[in-house]
This record gives C-alpha cells, sequence and structure tokens, in this order.
C-alpha cells in the first residue's frame, strides 16, 4: 500500500469510528459491571459443550463456531482461559455481519481423575455486552489398576534407607510394560517384577537408600509405559526419615482448626537405641506455633521426650510450617512438619482431607510409639 | 442359555445376566461396536445388567477373561455410562462382545468408574460357553 493510500485509510477507520460509536445506543463497558445487553454473537452450537471420556494429560480439541448476527462488525479483542490455560485460536478476529466465527480450542487435561470442566470467555468490542462464555466438560479416566498407585516408605531408618512396593496394572494392555522411569530424587531408584496371574502386572520395588535427608522426603516415580492412550504413570512417593530420634507422629496434623480456638499437640520423641539424651532448643520455623519439650520422666536426660506444640489463630488460613528440634545427641537434628487449615468459628465442615496420610481431622495425638517402622 | 449374578456395593445393586446368542440381535445396542448390526449372524455374548441407586456412578466397565483367575482385559473401548434415573429406580444396560468364537467360555465381571474416576468392582466373574463347535 502506498503512502497516501494509507492515510486515506487511517483517516477513514477515523472518521468511521466515532460514527458507529455514535449509532450506538449499547452502554460503555465498564469493568465490573455485568449488564444484561445482548451481543450480536450467536454460538451456532450449544457453548457448552461435551468432550469425549479421556485420559490424564491428553490434548483434546473443539472448534466452536458462531454467527455475527448484528448489523455491525465484531472485533473479538480477547479469548482466554477462565481459569487455567488453554490454546484459543479465533478466526477472524473482527467478524463481519452475518459471518462465521471459528474458535478453536486445544485444551490440555490434568492428570486429576474423573468429571471435569474448562470455562472458557470471549471478550468483543460490544458497548456494554458482558462476556460471552463457552465450556468443555469431559471425563478423565485412569487406565491403571489402582487408578494412582503410590509408594509410602513410613518410617525410615536414616541408617538403614527403607523399601516399599506397590502393584500396578493395566486391563487395557495384556501385559503391563515400564518403557523407561525417572525418579525425582537420587537417592530413591525403582525396579519392577511381574506380578498377576499371567505376569500382566507388574510390582513396583522402590528403595530409598541410607543417608537420605531427615525428615520427610517426597517425590515422584515417573513411569513410561506401553499403555498407548495413557503412557505416563506418576507415582507419588514418601518417606519420612529419621536418625535414632523419632516422633510418634509426623507429619504432624493440627487438623481442623477454629479461629481463636487453643490447639495443642504432644510429640513423643524416641530413641529407639535407648539413649538419653536431652533436647537443646524447638524452633518453629513456620512462626505459627508456641514450642516446649520436657522430659516424659520428668527428669533430664530421657531417653523419651515430649515436644509440645501450641496455637491460636486469629484468622481463617492453611498452616503449615516446619519445627527443627537440636538435642545433645551428635547429628541429631530432627526435623518435624505439621499442617492443618483454620477455618471461621461458625465454619460448617462437612468433609475434609488434611492431611495426605490418612490422618482425620478429629484425630488426637498420636500413639507414643511409632509405627511401621522396618524389621 | 443364561447366568447370572446380583450382587449389592454400597447401595449399587447389581442384576447381571450373560447370555450367549448365536444368530440373534440384541434389543439395547449400548456399548455395542459397530459391527454388530453389519455381523447380524456372527456369535456373540450379551451381557445385560441392571442397576439401582447410582447416585454417584458415571459408568461401567467390562472385563473379560479365558480363565476363571485371568488375567482381564478391558472390553468396553468406551465406558458404558450410568443412566441414573432417581434414587429407587432402575437403570437396564448390555454389552454385546463380538469378539468370541463357537464352543469356547469366557468370564466376565463388571467395575464401576464413580463420578471421582475411582473403579470399583461390581460384580463376581461370571462365565459363558459360546454355543456352536470349535473352530480350533
Amino acid at each position: 500500500m502506498s503512502l497516501p493510500l494509507a492515510r486515506l485509510s487511517w483517516l477513514a477507520l477515523l472518521t468511521l469510528v466515532p460514527a458507529i460509536a455514535a449509532d450506538d445506543d449499547r452502554p460503555e463497558k465498564a469493568v465490573g459491571v455485568v449488564t444484561g445487553v445482548p451481543g450480536a454473537i450467536a454460538f451456532d452450537e450449544d457453548p457448552h459443550q461435551r468432550i469425549a471420556d479421556a485420559y490424564p494429560d491428553a490434548v483434546v480439541e473443539h472448534v466452536f463456531t458462531a454467527t455475527n448476527r448484528g448489523p455491525r462488525p465484531v472485533t473479538i479483542e480477547q479469548a482466554l482461559a477462565v481459569r487455567g490455560t488453554a490454546d484459543i485460536v479465533v478466526d477472524p478476529t473482527v467478524v463481519a455481519p452475518g459471518a462465521q466465527l471459528r474458535i478453536r480450542v486445544r485444551q490440555l487435561l490434568s492428570t486429576a481423575l474423573g468429571r471435569t470442566a474448562f470455562r472458557y470467555a470471549l471478550i468483543t468490542d460490544e458497548p456494554g455486552v458482558p462476556r460471552y462464555r463457552f465450556s468443555l466438560s469431559g471425563f478423565v479416566q485412569s487406565a491403571y489398576d489402582p487408578e494412582r498407585p503410590a509408594l509410602d516408605f513410613g518410617f525410615v531408618d536414616r541408617g538403614r534407607g527403607g523399601r516399599a512396593s506397590a502393584e500396578v496394572s493395566s486391563r487395557e494392555v495384556d501385559r503391563l510394560e515400564v518403557v523407561s522411569s525417572t525418579v525425582s530424587n537420587p537417592t530413591v531408584r525403582v525396579e519392577c517384577r511381574r506380578s498377576g496371574v499371567a505376569g500382566e502386572g507388574l510390582i513396583l520395588d522402590a528403595v530409598i537408600g541410607p543417608g537420605a535427608a531427615l525428615g520427610t522426603q517426597s517425590g515422584t516415580v515417573t513411569l513410561k509405559t506401553n499403555v498407548a492412550h495413557h503412557s505416563t504413570l506418576e507415582v507419588p512417593y514418601s518417606a519420612q526419615v529419621f536418625g535414632d530420634l523419632v516422633p510418634s507422629e509426623h507429619p504432624i496434623s493440627l487438623g481442623l482448626v477454629r479461629v481463636s480456638e487453643h490447639v495443642s499437640r504432644d510429640i513423643t520423641l524416641t530413641s529407639r537405641s535407648g539413649r538419653t539424651f536431652s533436647i537443646e532448643a524447638v524452633e518453629d520455623l513456620g512462626g505459627h506455633l508456641t514450642t516446649d519439650a520436657a522430659p516424659c520422666a520428668g527428669q533430664a536426660p530421657s531417653s523419651c521426650w515430649v515436644v509440645r506444640l501450641a496455637a491460636a489463630f486469629n484468622a481463617p488460613t492453611m498452616v503449615s510450617g516446619s519445627i527443627r528440634v537440636t538435642t545433645d545427641l551428635d547429628d541429631e537434628l530432627v526435623p518435624l512438619t505439621y499442617s492443618g487449615i483454620v477455618v471461621d468459628r461458625d465454619t460448617v465442615i462437612r468433609q475434609a482431607d488434611v492431611d495426605a496420610h490418612g490422618t482425620s481431622p478429629e484425630a488426637g495425638p498420636g500413639d507414643a510409639s511409632p509405627t511401621g517402622w522396618p524389621p | 442359555m443364561t447366568a447370572a449374578h446380583c450382587a449389592r456395593i454400597a447401595g449399587l445393586a447389581l442384576a447381571l445376566i450373560l447370555v450367549a446368542a448365536t444368530g440373534s440381535r440384541g434389543k439395547d445396542t449400548q456399548g455395542v461396536p459397530d459391527a454388530a448390526a453389519a455381523d447380524p449372524e456372527g456369535p456373540r455374548v450379551v451381557l445385560r445388567w441392571t442397576a439401582t441407586g447410582e447416585d454417584d456412578i458415571y459408568g461401567y466397565l467390562v472385563y473379560r477373561a479365558d480363565h476363571r483367575e485371568g488375567p482381564f482385559r478391558r472390553m468396553n473401548r468406551e465406558i458404558v455410562h450410568a443412566r441414573p434415573q432417581g434414587p429407587d429406580a432402575t437403570s437396564d444396560y448390555s454389552f454385546v462382545d463380538l469378539e468370541v468364537e463357537p464352543g469356547r467360555t469366557y468370564f466376565y465381571y463388571l467395575d464401576t468408574v464413580s463420578l471421582g474416576g475411582h473403579k470399583r468392582r461390581l460384580s463376581g466373574v461370571i462365565s459363558k460357553v459360546v454355543a456352536g463347535e470349535t473352530g480350533r
């Protein structure tokens, strides 16, 4: 386009836009104002579509079509995912009266199983017209049994390491094969052996080696398998690594706490070898709790100490943090982690999972002796 | 020839019937592969089940094995979707297995898939001999 012609086009545009605005009696857009002003864009099909049943991490694609039923061109200013991310392409971006608009959505499904829904919005230059809303909904299934295998090492003796196993199979292939595996922690390794009546399944044997860092060690073992439509299986693992001193409960669940309610937990720290020790300091690195420690038998040193954690919260929040217990034993820093949910005084709780280890919110302080130690 | 199995799991009641049919078409074709219509005379095993209390059920999976103890393979590529009609109402379902050979015995069972995506065993193993002479 030559320069004079370009100038002419700009002039034409500048004179045209005020003319349209003056002719349009719809109110100007205002942030946060929801109006009932109808828009000119009409979806040709139900804007809330179902996608076929799918597997985790699949990419589903759907093309919505819509038509500009108004007398003026409509410019698509933005097409966006209301929550999360999606690849959304609109064509054309300026829809002439009577013309069709194509909205191509490519949506990556999450690893969450069950019903799923994705909402999108289309924002146009139409004065006063709210966002056009459209969505995809579907169902995500697992090709594996169990759907989400997990490796739970339980309490692990740092000096000896630990083992955990999980069985997994897929009834969508004759024989489940692991093509490759990666582990997010170099001290954890995984091997597979056959299971099932015809060797169709696998037992994952995981080993966490001696010398792992103290405290909660968690991560994911990612398996690539021969299940074509669900080839990535993420297997979470968790280990509570301790040395000679072991807590009665770990991770520590504060449970559901109401605002202003006083909550306390007594955690017993025991020397498995029977050595006597003294606690020199208890520090809450999360800054939520007051801490105290006393020998079980009332006299230090002792082979058993009670660490008391207490708190009262003044606002609803998710609480988590870690506690460092320093003792007079060589190399015996004991790291503990805690979590809880603080809710309003009048909040009605119908169901809640406070931690990932099956401790119910109502559960009280743990037993004095740890369970799950390897023989 | 039929075999039946009844079960009740967490409020979901099931009555499962297996029908081995040769040369007859099932009336309910939910979950039936397209080949059913193209080969109406072929051997088939029809699984029919009736369910109530399906509030938390998204659908059903059908598994088959050559031996009672397995290994079992999923037979329905698409989930047989539940059609809950209400707390006390019943819904009828069927699945037609066309990949069968005359004279052979097959073993089946059903899983439910919950709205949360979790599978749960619904039925016991039920067997069916397909009528006719074995081809091998």
